[in-house]
């Protein structure tokens, strides 16, 4: 119910506040892991974008789930062939849960952290509704992105955008 | 999703050095930066607004750099070094020109393989224009 209501008010919110809504779907690669599909969700204005993708993966054995949410200052900064490219700025956050046993009779141990930092994208409008967009994530959780070390995660999305 | 992105290298491979718009830019540039730890991680030669090299520590391809004041995207197919295989690169970073001779260029990437593997860099580099 609760899913249902917030893809009406993602909606809805396109008419109310003149935002495109975008859906789709692609791969996430968590801390430069391998990769995991994703459902990704977004609303895209012209100067601003908010947003969010989920990926999860789980066996007998092992789970992980992963939720991001960003905010970007978007610009679109001219035509590449036929479609418009668009790039983007700004800040995301994330929430990963995962879990490991030993044996599949075992309990699993549990771990879970947040990560923020800054978050970019580039998207280019392959064809009228379809985009094909990279995002990439940069988490700051230690003195790392001091010498330039960042918790990197990074998303190629095909969005299609109402 | 991997023969999307196959498609797109395939397209931008032979259509990109096919553009004709006059940029706001001197004729060419090479571009070297650092990233993780401050060591080496891209080198760039680019005509106009179009770059060839290693684009970060993963990825090598050509991309278009299209600038709007200080700021700019970048966005290209790449060949993932870990596997070879074809992939998307897209950028968004500030350069800072000193008398259209070299420029400060910070970047943040993220490069996507498509046997699905993902690197995301920041760059601090120099451009030279020639």
């Amino acid at each position: 119910m609760i899913k249902y209501l917030t893809l009406i008010t993602l909606c809805a919110s396109s008419y109310l506040w003149g935002l495109d809504f975008s859906v789709g779907s692609g791969l996430h690669s968590v801390y430069a892991g391998r990769a995991v599909p994703i459902i990704y969700a977004g609303l895209i204005g012209e100067n601003v974008a908010i947003t969010g993708h989920s990926s999860g993966v789980e066996s007998t054995l092992a789970y992980q789930s992963t939720f991001q949410g960003n905010f970007f200052i978007r610009k679109i900064f001219g035509k590449l062939l036929w479609g418009n490219l668009s790039g983007g700025a700004g800040v995301g956050m994330v929430y990963s849960s995962r879990g490991f046993r030993i044996r599949p009779e075992h309990f699993a141990t549990r771990e879970r952290d947040y990560n923020g930092g800054p978050v970019i994208r580039a998207s280019w409008n392959l064809f009228f509704p379809v985009y094909l967009t990279i995002e990439a994530f940069f988490g700051i959780k230690s003195y790392n992105p001091l010498i330039n070390s960042w918790q990197h995660s990074t998303v190629a999305v095909m969005e299609i955008r109402i | 999703m991997k023969w999307a992105i196959v498609f797109v290298f395939i397209i931008f491979s032979f259509c990109t050095f096919g553009q004709s718009k006059d940029r706001d830019e001197k004729v060419g540039h090479i571009y070297l930066a650092l990233g993780q730890i401050f060591t080496p991680a891209s080198f760039r030669i680019g005509h106009k607004f179009i770059e060839a090299g290693v684009l970060n520590r993963e990825a090598v391809g050509i991309n278009v750099l299209y600038r709007s004041g200080i700021s700019y995207v970048a966005f290209g197919p790449i060949l993932d070094l870990r596997d070879g295989m074809p992939g998307l690169y897209g950028g968004v970073g500030l350069i800072f020109d000193f008398f259209r001779v070299f420029g400060i260029r910070l970047e943040f990437n993220g490069s996507y393989g498509g046997s699905a593997f993902g690197h995301g860099e920041g760059l601090i580099g120099t451009s030279f224009f020639y």
